[in-house]
């Protein structure tokens, strides 16, 4: 059996990939189908006798929320906020860890040359960081890898680029992640999407890179790329037509899974009072909201609980899908 | 060996050391003024002005960073029940002294809040790691053992949900059915006596044990499977080796190694502070203190607690490698 049947017959992957195709749709033509704006309040009819807000109706679908707004329009834009979050997070961080994980993995055990400038204005880019002037050391940064993509000019040092790399990961995995998360996202004077998805990419890459690494190590002894080596093709070349391909499985296994992660660590910085600032709706803040209402109002937690789980078991159904079936022994 | 382990402990040191750094900068980058917030909202320039003076804050940063490394271990008078006014906020053992400081929203010494809420934390993590191993490694096991049947299936199937439900919803559900319907358990905190403290810790427990049990049951049967598929263990089936001494004694006993790494860098997580489930349940540990810290912008507090963390994640993977030989003669024998 080929991999793809495989794929589409694993009854897992079937069940996951419907799951995010409804959510998908869900996030595209809920906003259109809603009766309601999702940020405006309706104090007349979101209220029943007791002053409470109404439960789920002909008007309001799934109830009306602790300021009387339509719980679905709110979740069918909060489905493109988490969504667009998770997504846009994931490639952040795959791509992250991927880069980190082929360069260490590739140069293990060698030391590559790194000119001299690009060292420097690394050391600048940190100086900057730690004179609080964040903003500057990250363009510093950004030279520096340009410096590090272009240059084989000028005078360069020779470093132990995995070693770095991964010190510098095991560093980051010491560190708490939530307090990193929530002390970046306090530095941003309000939270916006975009924030809370820099966050989230540039905070979860770590893992990745491990296993990356770990992949790129066998596959860089294996004939092909010696070979490539050998007949004198350019690293960047060798990177992209031959490590890259033989570790993609892997690599979407975990960018599935990983989608996941992250509207559940959206979910988690909302619910610890960290995340996207009001009024923008989205499933793990409308969560937090409806909290307090959990014994009077209880559709102000059940429906955005329902759309997490939905989305992270599909997500993740889909990745194992796809390790199964990536997945030689099975 | 030795120079291996020289090594690797000054690596071990080096990493914490760079943890507590890369947290000193990030706290100081926070745009934030705490000689504000101590002074009040309302106070006088010349107030906050005074304040920043007295924490030292108006010094250039170098400065504070080199007397936060200072001051963090010394030398003192020996800790005794009348300690010296300059000495106030030190723990330690001994002449050696530790010190991070005063929280500036909780005004107490920063060591004395974390050796409160070690322990606490300590008696979580330890109950809940205990909770998701027995039940991760039972049911791990007999799905292997009856792969492919309705148990195992059953089992898959549980275990992924118990891996997609957020913590905390698994939390606020436990509370609603155990605290708020049946009233049987308390509904969070920590208590003030021994009976409480315990009856405090089952529902944050079985939190954390939902989802670690879900993880650790995948990772047993996945071991397992590939385990009883191998040569010793169909030798041993051929030599009439009953099937539960097979399962137990052949394969088991080989997948508790791969499993020891993850508890041992899990617990090490947990002892970090699990801190949505001990926000959920308002459990007073090292987590609680660590959220409130950068909620608040509690600089000393900060710090304290990623130190802290930090030095249970290096020593556990530490013990993680050191403990490798011991369980596996193959990675002794190279």
């Amino acid at each position: 059996m080929t991999r793809r049947a495989r794929l589409l017959r694993h009854r897992g992957f079937q069940i996951g990939a419907l799951l995010v195709l409804a959510l998908v749709l869900f996030a595209v033509l809920g906003p259109i189908v809603a009766t309601h704006d999702p940020l405006e309040s309706d104090f007349v009819r979101g209220l029943d006798a007791e002053e409470m807000p109404v439960g789920p109706s002909r008007l309001f679908w799934l109830g009306a929320d602790r300021l009387c707004r339509d719980q679905f329009a709110r979740l069918a834009t909060g489905a493109r906020v988490s969504l667009v979050i998770a997504l846009l997070a994931t490639l952040l961080s795959t791509t992250l860890g991927a880069a980190v994980g082929i360069a260490a993995g590739y140069t293990e055990g060698e030391r590559v040359r790194v000119p001299v400038t690009s060292i420097a204005l690394t050391a600048g880019a940190i100086a900057l960081l730690a004179a609080g002037r964040p903003r500057l050391a990250a363009s510093a940064l950004g030279a520096a890898a340009l410096g590090l993509a272009l240059g084989r000019r000028g005078p360069s040092l020779p470093v132990d680029l995995d070693a770095l790399l991964m010190r510098g990961v095991d560093v980051l995995l010491a560190f708490p992640f939530l307090l990193l998360v929530m002390a970046v996202g306090a530095a941003f004077e309000s939270t916006s999407v975009v924030t809370i998805l820099v966050i989230l990419g540039l905070t979860s890459w770590l893992g990745t890179a491990r296993i990356v690494r770990s992949k790129v190590l066998s596959v860089r002894r294996l004939e092909f790329v010696v070979a490539a080596r050998a007949l004198g093709q350019t690293t960047p070349r060798i990177l992209l037509l031959h490590v890259l391909p033989n570790v993609a499985g892997p690599i979407a296994v975990i960018a599935s899974v990983s989608v996941a992660q992250m509207i559940l660590s959206e979910s988690v910085l909302a619910y610890l009072g960290a995340g996207l600032a009001p009024p923008t709706p989205s499933w793990g803040k409308m969560l937090f909201e409806g909290q307090d209402f959990f014994t009077g109002a209880p559709w102000m937690l059940w429906a955005p609980a329902a759309f997490i789980l939905a989305s992270v078991l599909g997500f993740n159904l889909v990745g194992e899908g796809l390790r199964d079936a990536l997945d030689p022994r099975e | 060996m030795m120079r291996r382990l020289a090594r690797r402990l000054a690596w071990s040191a080096f990493v914490v050391w760079a943890t507590v750094t890369l947290a000193f900068v990030v706290s100081n980058v926070l745009p934030q003024d705490p000689a504000r917030m101590i002074a009040g909202a309302q106070a006088r320039p010349k107030d906050v002005e005074r304040v920043r003076a007295q924490l030292g804050l108006d010094r250039p940063l170098y400065v504070q960073y080199t007397t936060f490394l200072r001051r963090l271990v010394h030398v003192g008078p020996a800790l005794g029940a009348s300690r010296p006014e300059a000495h106030a906020t030190c723990g330690g053992a001994g002449p050696l002294h530790v010190d991070l400081g005063t929280s500036y929203q909780k005004r107490k010494a920063v060591v004395a809040l974390i050796s409160d809420a070690l322990p606490r934390t300590l008696f979580l993590a330890a109950t809940a790691t205990l909770l998701q191993l027995v039940l991760g490694v039972a049911s791990g096991t007999i799905a292997a053992a009856k792969r492919g049947t309705v148990w195992d299936r059953g089992t898959v199937a549980v275990t992924l949900l118990g891996i997609s439900v957020p913590t905390y919803m698994i939390g606020i559900l436990l509370q609603w059915v155990f605290a708020d319907r049946l009233r049987l358990l308390p509904l969070d905190g920590y208590g003030r006596t021994p009976l409480e403290h315990v009856t405090s810790v089952i529902l944050p427990a079985t939190t954390l044990g939902i989802f670690g049990a879900a993880w650790y049951t995948r990772l047993v049967r996945d071991e397992m499977i590939e385990l009883l598929h191998q040569d010793h263990v169909r030798t041993a089936r051929a030599k009439g080796a009953g099937r539960l001494a097979v399962v137990v004694r052949h394969a088991l006993r080989n997948a508790l190694v791969p499993l020891v790494t993850v508890v041992a860098l899990d617990f090490g997580g947990l002892l970090g502070g699990a801190i949505v489930t001990e926000s959920v349940f308002r459990w007073p540990g090292l987590g609680s203190l660590g959220v409130g810290a950068v909620l608040d912008r509690d600089g000393p507090v900060i710090l304290g607690s990623v130190l802290v963390t930090a030095i249970v994640v290096v020593v556990m993977s530490l013990a993680v490698d050191l403990a490798y030989p011991l369980l596996d003669p193959r990675v002794r024998a190279r």
